[in-house]
């Protein structure tokens, strides 16, 4: 079995493009562009996404950052992205901010915020068993209060560099999405199975090797939607 | 294929390891805490991604490294990072090369080392109850058994931080908590020990 490809681009033609044509699934972090740290290049000058764009998909990101790229008018052969934050670690050019590397090149790192999968199921938690009212200490508690949120506990099935990158910690928290490679927007239901699970990372339940050799590892989280 | 092996991790570095083939130089600067271990797993993936050359690194149960190429390139290994991995000065015209000598305080167990778990672990956020939103989940250190095979001798200086490495490639940094050697015999004429050794992940 062969490394998964890298998946972000600057290439010429297709400025920071997520090439999505190897994993069978993925696992998304979400990015906001509202809040500094993630959301500079410059080249020339700098170029910011905005901060109306709000949260971001890892996809919808990387597109929304090759818009700002092509916009600018950066797009001819030698033009080279300098990340003046962490963007360009978050897309897998490297562990630092304020770098540049060299254009035309793929993201040599697994991207923290895109994960390919070999593979991918879940299930629903079923909640009835944790529900529980708890009085307080005046027994003034009454009614039934219910929660609704749905767990969803994940099997994912990825490489040992997909491993590294889930191990950098973007997608073990905050508000992630996991569905399959052609995954729709909207949620995954009976009716809609191509649809995604977007909710936020609860925490592991337990990592392991599938194979001797350690090339592949089965990843259990868990996830809560609303 | 060469040994597994753990390698401590340094501070105090000074100088760089370089490839070059001609076309693509790849220069490794070390960090401010890092191994002998860490620093050519670096070279490895950066040589890979930038020249798209695959180099082989073994070590030999002497500690001595190994790095290959399919193709002919140089490298050059300057002040401690030349003195901590074995190699000195410049190498040229060839597609293999091997240290001088053993890199820095390693450990190269004679029958083997294994490490079975990822190494990965965090702890539990909360939920609210509509589910619109959860508490995030920290990183917490996961802990392991580390098992190696070797002859019945004193074990080398293992309080500091260790890089567990193969083949160039780098699979955790470790303390170690414990430490049991078990004899794989009861007559004691067989000198190999199993040595079973608690770890716990650092980052």
């Amino acid at each position: 079995m062969s490394a998964p490809r890298e998946v972000v681009q600057t290439k010429p033609g297709e400025i920071f493009s997520a090439t999505q044509d190897v994993a069978a699934a993925w696992l998304l972090g979400h990015v906001r562009t509202d809040a500094p740290g993630y959301r500079e290049v410059t080249e020339g000058g700098v170029l910011r996404l905005s901060t109306t764009l709000g949260d971001l998909r890892f996809d919808d990101y990387v597109t929304a950052m090759g818009a700002t790229w092509t916009n600018y008018g950066a797009v001819a052969f030698g033009d080279i992205p300098t990340w003046t934050d962490r963007a360009g670690w978050l897309m897998g050019f490297g562990e630092a901010g304020a770098v540049t590397y060299p254009g035309q090149s793929d993201s040599w790192l697994i991207p923290p915020a895109g994960i390919p999968l070999i593979g991918a199921t879940w299930t629903q938690v079923v909640g009835d068993a944790d529900r529980r009212q708890l009085l307080d200490r005046h027994r003034r508690n009454q009614g039934y209060v219910w929660g609704s949120a749905l767990l969803w506990r994940c099997k994912l099935v990825m490489h040992r560099y997909a491993l590294e990158a889930l191990q950098t910690g973007w997608c073990l928290r905050g508000k992630v999405t996991l569905g399959c490679a052609d995954m729709l927007d909207t949620p995954i239901s009976s009716t809609e199975p191509r649809g995604a699970i977007t909710g936020y990372a609860l925490g592991l339940d337990s990592v392991s090797w599938l194979d001797s050799i350690q090339q592949t590892a089965r990843v259990e989280m868990t996830i809560v939607t609303a | 294929m060469g040994y597994g092996s753990l390698a401590p991790v340094y501070t105090g570095w000074t100088g760089t390891l370089v490839y070059s083939d001609g076309t693509y130089t790849v220069t490794i600067t070390p960090h401010t805490r890092e191994s002998v271990a860490s620093i050519v797993a670096r070279l490895v993936r950066d040589v890979l991604v930038t020249a798209g050359v695959r180099l082989t690194v073994s070590v030999s149960s002497g500690g001595v490294i190994t790095i290959a190429a399919g193709s002919v390139f140089a490298l050059t290994v300057t002040l401690v990072t030349a003195t901590r991995s074995g190699f000195t000065g410049t190498y040229t015209g060839a597609v293999t090369y091997t240290a001088a000598g053993a890199f820095s305080n390693g450990w190269v167990p004679a029958n083997g080392l294994r490490l079975a778990d990822p190494m990965l672990a965090t702890s539990r956020g909360g939920v609210v109850g509509d589910g619109s939103a959860g508490g995030s989940p920290m990183r917490t250190s996961a802990t392991s058994t580390l098992i190696a095979w070797n002859s019945a001798i004193a074990l080398p200086d293992l309080t500091g931080e260790q890089d567990y490495w193969h083949d160039g490639r780098v699979f955790g940094r470790l303390l170690v908590t414990g430490v049991r050697r078990v004899p794989l015999s009861s007559i004691r004429t067989v000198g190999s020990v199993r040595v079973e050794l608690d770890v716990i992940e650092v980052t």
